[in-house]
Parts: structure tokens; C-alpha cells; sequence
């Protein structure tokens, strides 16, 4: 059988890096990744779609998020959907979970393992969060009928211990799923473990730095010899953390040269200057307003270490010199040191100080 | 840089003056009023601004203050143009030589400060201050080795400014404090939020419950509209059919009625065809005719007899036979014609009468093939209609299966009103969805991250600027303590010079306050006028030899000797014109010109 596999959509959740206007633009666009999900799942003629968790990005999402998720899993209703609820969208005692609100293709799970059956040789197993946090739910799980396909959608994490539905690799083993269709690791990733195959597919698009490269869903072809899992993108735009050495650049528009070859109009970037520099050798602002008009989205950083030979200044009988050794004197450890010698050099730009 | 000449086009009491300076020692001299401290000010004016002293030296003449200062700094002649109306000034800097107007700033082109120049360089009559702040770094930063210099007044007045921008000393305010009081805001609008969509959580599940219900209702309303479409359908064909089967007999009872007029009026035809000729009149004129031969000759035949029974004639009596036979064949023929006359009649009769039986049956039947021709005319009319009606609503007329339609009118009534109910309570509760207005709590979460980030960044910038502003305290008192020894040194040099070594030195403190040495250190407030006078003379001097070694800023004294005693000028003139040898000095004095011998340019207003 075909199913597919997506988790960690977060509908609602904010974009705390852009400004108003572009995180208006991608809340739509995550919407409509989702879409594309729903899609590619009535394409495909999936025989399931599972969310591991996760859909919403909070227990109480908006009411036109709610209806803007009903409306998309009703355009599939001939393909099952399974539910799992995930830490941020609980399946609290007032939730929309539990308001029998989605359309009749959606289960989603009751707060403990639960099977349902699609024809007679297919099992689904899977469980919902109750609240913010949730105690293994695999802990001594096996499945009820070993010949059949067993598959589970949960929301949870491959570790030990820990407070969102922790799952070890002896109860995945122990399990005899064939497919464990796994949300809340937003970067994916596939294990094996005996015969099952335990598979996250990480959020279905990126919302900030910290969620970089291409975002999509599984497309997942199980039967009892085994699972193929590929990978299908669904994200609309792409985040780049770039970090670049800036050392052999003189100017801000060394720095706008070297990158601009990097950037696509669609996508968001965060660009980390490093390596060494002179002392406020590039103006970010300036970086930045050139940069943007290449990206739907750029910030920049400059982490970039003074050219300046700090030792040579320490030694000076110049103004600066003491000024040097009074910091040195004054700062816990060298970071803040050179943090704060970096900042007097930097007034410097501001016309100020230094001369 | 050195004065080379100033040229006063209108300043104060003056214009139209031109004065040359020495490149070693000029004196101007001249009593109360003659406008030493004019030409002072003029100079000050001319190269720091005109603004400070607009009031006090507007053009007795009237008009705007006006003059022109030419300097020579680093082997250039430069004219210093300024003017000023009282409201605005004119300032230019011309390259003398070449006449290029000189971007850059007063305090580049001229090697100091204004500040260096008040605390150093020009020394007024009875001023006992110490040099200013400012200069005080600009001291620190003497004789140094590095490539960069640092003016600590103007990192502070940054780093200060900077600081305030972050968090005020006193009381809440700074970015640090807005982003706190912002934050603090979000937060509760976050709680807010979140109670609103708790609230409102029930309410949404609620509509989205009966919009369901709705959904389900619309679509069984659906599916009952469709039935009574149907249904309509249905009896539409139904009616067809009916009508149709009523036109069928209709027609069959018009064909059937005009068979049997045709029939009728067959038989009709035939009777009237098969009925005999009715020869009456001709058989009644023949009886006649054969009667009245009878007689005639019945009569002939009397006469024939009567004459030959007469004449006794019998031949004649042949001829009576004859005539008797005659009368008799015509009244044979008579009788004859006689009995075909009635049965003619009967049979004629009985015609006559079956063709009026006939001719009623006929009427009849006429009578009914009208009525249904005119049955006919109604069912098809009745028949155009309903298939006018179907076409006009399916476009055509099909063949459809009759069959039931489960329609039920009171169930779509109440579908209907379910339906309208559904809808007006989903109405009420958008309505009140619809006023909540609050941003979703993740939403502010996000904005809350992003404040906190930005209240984190401040608060690193203030340690920073806090551990700037310490350490930069710390690097001017260590640099102080670097300076002061050549300064105490220079000072306290230049002091004995001016005293003769009446005194053993001169002390200068952290602070620049001044002390003598003399049978233990005491305070210069405790000696004369004159003597501090001597002091801060010595200070200046110093200060002007440690700031510009080479000699390359002037010095110029306004009224500096007016409480010396001869023996103090004698040795304050010395040791100027000492200094002279490599330093321009320009002195104003009260003192009459014969005081001032030697190699000095003496210049008198009057």
C-alpha cells in the first residue's frame, strides 16, 4: 500500500525573523504547502494519509485555520486521514479534536494507542497528546495481528527518556510495525530498526533559520516485505543559513559580490560573515538593502574577528593602548574583551572616538 | 599654524583696519577702550566663529560683522572670510595662493581645538581655570606611539548618549525599558489572547458543529430538491403519457365515428342507389292513358256492336270483337299499369324509409364524429401543452422509465427550516467570533521571542558601554598619571622663570589645581593675584609647549601683565620672547609701548 507521511505543519505558528508584511505572505504560503500535501496524496491515490503530530501550532488555532484544515482534508474523502496530536495541538478535553469538527475520512487518535483497520489487511495504530508533554505510549506496544500491514502515526522522538512520547529502538524493534510514522523532529530522517522502519519527515516548510533546506513528506510504499520511503518537497520557500569567511573582503560590496551569486529571488537567508576583518569594514544596513533586492528574505551578521593586532594595541602608550588594558583589565574573559574593544572600534563609524 | 594678518572690514568699533602680525612676537598696546580686546575677540571670532560675540561687537557703523583672518599653516596661506548679519554667518576657507576654496574642518586646518585654544593657547586677563575636560584628553594622547588616537570626551559624550538610549540612570526609560514595559505589554495581551481563544474555543467548536449539521441538512435539502425535480419530472412524463394515451383513443373514436359515417353514408348511397326508380307518375299517366283507351275502346266497341246489331252488320261485329279485344288489352294494360303503380308505391315506401332511418343514423353519427373530432382537437392541444412544457424545461422530450420518486415535501419543509435555523445561529455565533479581534498568542509568542532577543542584545550593549565607560575612566586616570609629570614639570619650569626662582616649583594636581612650593605647598589662592597670575601663565605655558612642541599654535595674551610689577613683566617679556623664538605670540597690553624693547613688533591703537 501507499500512504503518505507529513508532520509538524504548525498552521498558525509565528515567523519570528521576518517583518510583518513577508510573515503575513508566509503564513499564507504554509498553508498552501499544506495544500500541496493534499494534493500530491489525492494524486498519488494514497490509501492513507497520515499527520504525526503537530498540524496546528498551538491547542487552540484560529477558527480559519481550523476550517482551512477541514476544507483541505475534505477534498480527499476518499482517502483515509489519521490524526495523531502532537505536544503544541494537545487533544485536550476542549479541543477541535474532540469536537467531531473534521470531516468523516479523519480519525484522529484517542489519548492512548488505539488501532483502526483499513480492509482487512491493514492496521493503523496511533495515539494523541493530551497536553503539552506525554509519557511513552510504546512502552511493552505490539501489534494485535502480526501478518497483517501494521503501520503507526504518533508524535514523538527516538531517545530514552524524555517528555514528548521518548521511544527506544528496543520498543520499535519489539513493536512488529512495519511502518512508524513518526512527528516532531523537524529535520527528517529514516532508521530501521529489526524490521521496522521508523521514519520522521520533519515540518513540510520551513519557518526560520533553524529549519534550513528543502521541507516536504514521505511518500511511503509498505507491504510485509518492506518500506520504500521517498522523500517529496512541498516547502515554497527554502532557508539558507550561509556562513561566508569575509576575510579576503575589503568593502560592503565585496561582501554583496560574493553573495549575490548565492541567492534566489524565492528564498530566505541568513548570512554569517566570518573570518577577519578591519575594523567596521562593512555596513550591514547596506548589505542587507542591496542583498534584498535578490531574496524574498535576507539578514546578515557580521561575527567577523578585527583585523586589528589587539596584542600590538595592548602595548601602545596611546590613549588607545589604555583604553585597550583598561578593558582588559575590566572584562570577565577575552570575549567580552574583545566584544568591547570591537564596540569602541566600531564608534568609529559613528564618527566618534577614534580619530 | 601662525596669524599672518587680520583684516577687520567691520567688527566692533573697528573697520576698514588691517593688522600684520609678527612670525615671532607682536604686542598690541593702548589704553581703555583703544579696542585691544576688540582685535582680540576678532581674532577668536575669525577663527572659531562669530556667533559667541555678535552681540557684544556689532559693526558701530551699522551692517553686518565682516573681517578677514590670514593664517599660514604648513607651508599654505589661507584666508579665513567670515560675516555675519545677526542672524546668519558666512564662513569661507580660500587657499590665498591659488584661491580653491579649503573643504575641511576649522579645527583640521588650524592643528587645535576651540576648547584647546581657550584652555590653552589664549589666556585672558585674571583667568585662573584649569585646562577644560577635553583638553584634558587631548593631553593624555601627547607624545604617543600608536596609529590611532582617542578622544575620551567624545567616546564618553557617545558611550553617555548611547547609554541613555539604552536605560536611563534615573527612572524608567531607554530602549532597554521600552522593550521591558513592550514585552510585559505582549505578554499580557498574550494572556489575554489566550483566555479570548479558550473562550471562544467552545464557540468556534460549537459553529463548527452546526456548520456540519448545516452541511449534512443543505445536503439532504440537496438531494430533496433534486427528488422533487424528479418528482416533477416524473409526473410531467406521467402526464404525457396520459395525455397521450387519451389523444391515441381520441383519435381511435374520431377514426372509429368516421368509419361508421362512412359506413352510413355507404349504406346510405347504396340504399339510395339500390331503391327503384320511381316511375309512378309515368306508370299513373299510363293507366290513364291505357283506362281511357279502355273506355274508348269499350265504347267503340258498343257503338260497333250496337251499329251492326243495328245495321245487322256482323262484319262489324268483328270489328266490335276487335275493339273489345283493344279495350280489353287496355284495361289489362291499365290494371297492369294500375297494380305496378302500387307496388311501385310500396316499394318506394319502404325505400323512402330505410333511407330515412339511414339519413338519421347518419346525422347521428355526424353528430358524434364532430364531438370527437372536437375530443381529438382538445388532447392534442392538451398534449402540445405538456410537451411544450417538458421541452421547454429538458430542451427535449425523452424516453424516461417511469418509476417512484421518494419525495417528501414535509421533509423538505423541515429541512428547509432546519436549515435556516442552523444558519442563523451559525450567524450569531460568527458575529461574535467576528468581534474578536486579538492576535493569536502565537503570534505575540513570536513577537515576545523577538523583543526578548532585542532586550537581550541591549542589555549586552549597556555592559559593554558600562565596561567601556569604567575602563575608559580608568585609562584616563592612568593616562593622566603618564601626563601630569611632564606638565608639573614644564609648568613648574615656566613658573620659576616667571618668578626668578623666588619660588622653588610649582605643583600641579590630578585635578589641575595649582600649588605652590614654597616653605611647604600651599594653595595658589593663598598668594597674590600677581603670583597666580605667574601660576596659571606657567600652566598655559606648559600646556601650550606639551600640546604643540614644534611651536606650531600661537599664543596670544590679552591683558595677561596688568597686576605684574615691573620685575615680573621684566621677567614675564623674557621668557616670551624666549618662547617666541619658536612660537608666534601675540600680546595685548595696557602697558605703555616703551615697556616692549627689542626684537618685537609693537602695534598701537589708539
Amino acid at each position: 500500500m501507499r500512504l503518505v507521511h507529513s508532520a509538524d505543519l504548525h498552521l498558525g505558528g509565528a515567523f519570528v525573523d521576518l517583518p510583518d508584511e513577508s510573515a503575513a505572505i508566509r503564513r499564507e504560503e504554509i498553508k498552501s504547502s499544506f495544500s500541496k500535501i493534499v494534493d500530491a496524496a489525492k494524486e498519488l491515490g494514497a490509501s492513507a494519509f497520515f499527520i504525526s503530530g503537530d498540524l496546528f501550532d498551538s491547542a487552540s488555532p484560529s477558527p480559519n485555520l481550523v476550517r482551512f484544515a477541514i476544507h483541505e482534508l475534505s477534498r480527499i474523502p476518499e482517502i483515509p486521514v489519521f490524526i495523531a496530536a502532537g505536544n503544541h495541538d494537545p487533544k485536550g478535553a476542549v479541543s477541535y479534536y474532540s469536537a467531531g469538527v473534521f470531516p468523516e475520512n479523519v480519525t484522529v487518535f484517542p489519548t492512548s494507542v488505539t488501532r483502526y483497520d483499513i480492509g482487512e489487511n491493514v492496521s493503523v495504530y496511533g495515539a494523541s497528546f493530551s497536553s503539552a508533554k506525554s509519557a511513552p505510549f510504546l512502552e511493552g506496544f505490539s501489534v494485535d495481528d502480526p501478518s497483517k500491514i501494521n503501520l503507526m502515526c504518533i508524535h514523538g522522538e527516538i531517545k530514552p527518556q524524555g517528555d514528548y512520547n521518548p521511544i527506544s529502538a528496543s520498543q520499535i524493534e519489539k513493536s512488529g510495525l512495519d511502518y512508524l510514522a513518526l512527528g516532531h523532529n523537524h529535520t527528517r530522517g529514516v532508521e530501521k530498526h529489526g524490521k521496522t522502519t521508523a521514519a520522521w519527515c520533519g515540518c513540510h516548510d520551513g519557518r526560520g533559520f533553524d529549519e534550513t533546506g528543502e521541507k516536504g513528506f514521505y511518500i511511503v510504499d509498505v507491504d510485509k516485505t518492506g518500506c520504500g520511503v521517498t522523500f517529496k518537497k512541498s516547502s515554497s520557500r527554502i532557508y539558507h543559513d550561509i556562513s561566508l569567511d569575509a576575510s579576503e573582503f575589503q568593502t560592503s560590496d565585496d561582501v554583496i559580490n560574493a553573495v549575490r551569486e548565492m541567492l534566489d529571488k524565492n528564498d530566505l537567508y541568513k548570512i554569517t560573515l566570518t573570518g577577519e576583518s578591519d575594523p567596521a569594514a562593512f555596513s550591514l544596513p547596506y548589505i542587507l538593502r542591496r542583498l534584498s533586492e535578490h531574496a524574498f528574505f535576507v539578514k546578515a551578521a557580521d561575527h567577523t574577528r578585527l583585523r586589528i593586532n589587539i596584542e600590538a594595541v595592548l602595548a601602545e602608550e596611546s590613549a588607545l593602548g589604555y583604553l585597550a588594558r583598561a578593558l582588559k583589565a575590566k572584562a570577565k574573559d577575552d570575549d567580552e574583551f574583545v566584544k568591547a574593544f570591537s564596540y569602541v572600534l566600531s564608534l568609529a563609524s559613528e564618527g566618534g572616538g577614534i580619530t | 599654524m601662525r596669524i599672518k594678518y587680520a583684516n577687520i572690514i567691520s567688527f566692533g568699533k573697528f573697520s576698514g583696519l588691517r593688522i600684520d602680525f609678527s612670525r615671532r612676537m607682536t604686542v598690541i598696546c593702548g589704553g581703555n577702550e583703544a579696542g585691544k580686546s576688540t582685535v582680540a575677540s576678532f581674532i577668536r571670532a575669525m577663527l572659531f566663529g562669530v556667533k559667541r560675540c555678535r552681540e557684544a561687537y556689532t559693526p558701530w557703523g551699522g551692517g553686518a560683522i565682516a573681517g578677514e583672518l590670514v593664517i599660514e599653516t604648513e607651508g599654505r596661506e589661507i584666508v579665513i572670510y567670515r560675516s555675519d548679519n545677526g542672524k546668519t554667518e558666512t564662513v569661507s576657507f580660500t587657499d590665498a595662493a591659488t584661491g580653491e576654496a579649503i573643504d575641511a574642518l576649522p579645527d583640521d586646518i588650524y592643528g587645535f581645538s576651540e576648547e584647546e585654544f581657550a584652555g590653552a593657547l589664549f589666556l585672558h586677563l585674571d583667568e585662573h581655570s584649569s585646562p577644560g575636560e577635553k583638553m584634558t584628553k587631548k593631553l593624555t594622547n601627547l607624545s604617543e606611539s600608536g596609529s590611532e588616537t582617542l578622544s575620551f570626551d567624545r567616546l564618553a559624550k557617545l558611550l553617555d548618549s548611547r547609554r541613555k538610549d539604552l536605560k536611563h540612570v534615573r527612572g524608567r526609560g531607554g530602549k532597554i525599558d521600552e522593550l521591558e514595559d513592550e514585552i510585559e505589554r505582549l505578554k499580557a495581551e498574550m494572556e489575554r489572547s489566550k483566555e479570548a481563544a479558550n473562550a471562544l474555543l467552545s464557540d468556534c467548536i460549537e459553529k463548527e458543529r452546526l456548520t456540519k449539521l448545516r452541511g449534512d441538512a443543505a445536503q439532504r435539502l440537496d438531494e430533496m430538491r433534486r427528488l422533487e425535480i424528479e418528482r416533477e419530472r416524473q409526473l410531467l412524463y406521467s402526464s404525457l403519457k396520459t395525455r397521450e394515451s387519451e389523444f391515441d383513443k381520441t383519435q381511435s373514436d374520431l377514426d372509429f365515428a368516421a368509419s361508421e359515417l362512412n359506413s352510413a353514408k355507404e349504406a346510405l348511397a347504396k340504399e339510395k342507389e339500390c331503391a327503384p326508380r320511381d316511375d309512378r307518375a309515368k306508370l299513373q299517366k299510363s293507366f290513364r292513358r291505357n283506362l281511357t283507351a279502355a273506355i274508348i275502346l269499350f265504347v267503340l266497341c258498343a257503338a260497333v256492336v250496337t251499329f251492326s246489331l243495328v245495321m245487322k252488320m256482323p262484319l262489324f261485329l268483328i270489328a266490335g270483337a276487335a275493339l273489345l279485344l283493344g279495350a280489353l288489352a287496355a284495361l289489362f294494360f291499365a290494371i297492369r299499369d294500375n297494380r305496378k303503380y302500387l307496388l311501385l308505391d310500396a316499394a318506394l315506401d319502404e325505400s323512402n324509409e330505410k333511407i330515412s332511418v339511414i339519413s338519421g343514423t347518419i346525422s347521428v353519427l355526424e353528430k358524434n364524429y364532430a364531438a370527437s373530432r372536437a375530443a381529438m382537437a382538445k388532447s392534442a392541444a392538451s398534449l402540445d401543452e405538456i410537451k411544450s412544457e417538458i421541452f421547454k424545461k429538458y430542451g427535449e422530450i425523452e424516453d424516461i422509465e417511469p418509476r417512484d420518486v421518494p419525495f417528501d415535501a414535509e421533509e423538505k419543509r423541515d429541512l428547509e427550516s432546519q436549515e435556516r435555523d442552523l444558519t442563523a445561529r451559525i450567524l450569531s455565533l460568527e458575529a461574535k467570533l467576528g468581534a474578536d479581534n486579538h492576535r493569536s498568542a502565537e503570534e505575540i509568542a513570536g513577537a515576545i521571542k523577538t523583543l526578548k532577543e532585542e532586550r537581550k542584545a541591549a542589555k549586552s550593549e549597556l555592559d559593554t558601554v558600562n565596561l567601556i565607560m569604567a575602563a575608559a575612566s580608568d585609562a584616563q586616570s592612568a593616562m593622566k598619571k603618564s601626563f601630569l609629570p611632564r606638565l608639573r614639570a614644564l609648568a613648574s619650569e615656566y613658573f620659576c622663570a616667571l618668578t626668578k626662582g623666588s619660588h622653588a616649583g610649582m605643583l600641579v594636581g590630578d585635578d589641575f589645581s595649582l600649588s605652590v612650593s614654597e616653605s611647604g605647598t600651599h594653595v595658589i589662592s593663598d598668594f597674590s593675584t600677581a603670583t597666580a597670575d605667574q601660576a596659571y601663565l606657567a600652566l598655559r605655558l606648559g600646556l601650550a609647549a606639551l600640546l604643540h612642541p614644534q611651536g606650531d599654535a600661537p599664543i596670544i595674551l590679552d591683558d595677561s601683565f596688568s597686576h605684574y610689577d615691573k620685575s615680573r613683566f621684566s621677567a614675564a617679556k623674557n621668557l616670551l620672547a624666549d618662547i617666541s623664538q619658536s612660537r608666534q605670540v601675540i600680546i595685548f597690553s595696557c602697558r605703555p609701548k616703551e615697556d616692549f624693547e627689542g626684537d618685537i613688533d609693537i602695534i598701537e591703537l589708539k
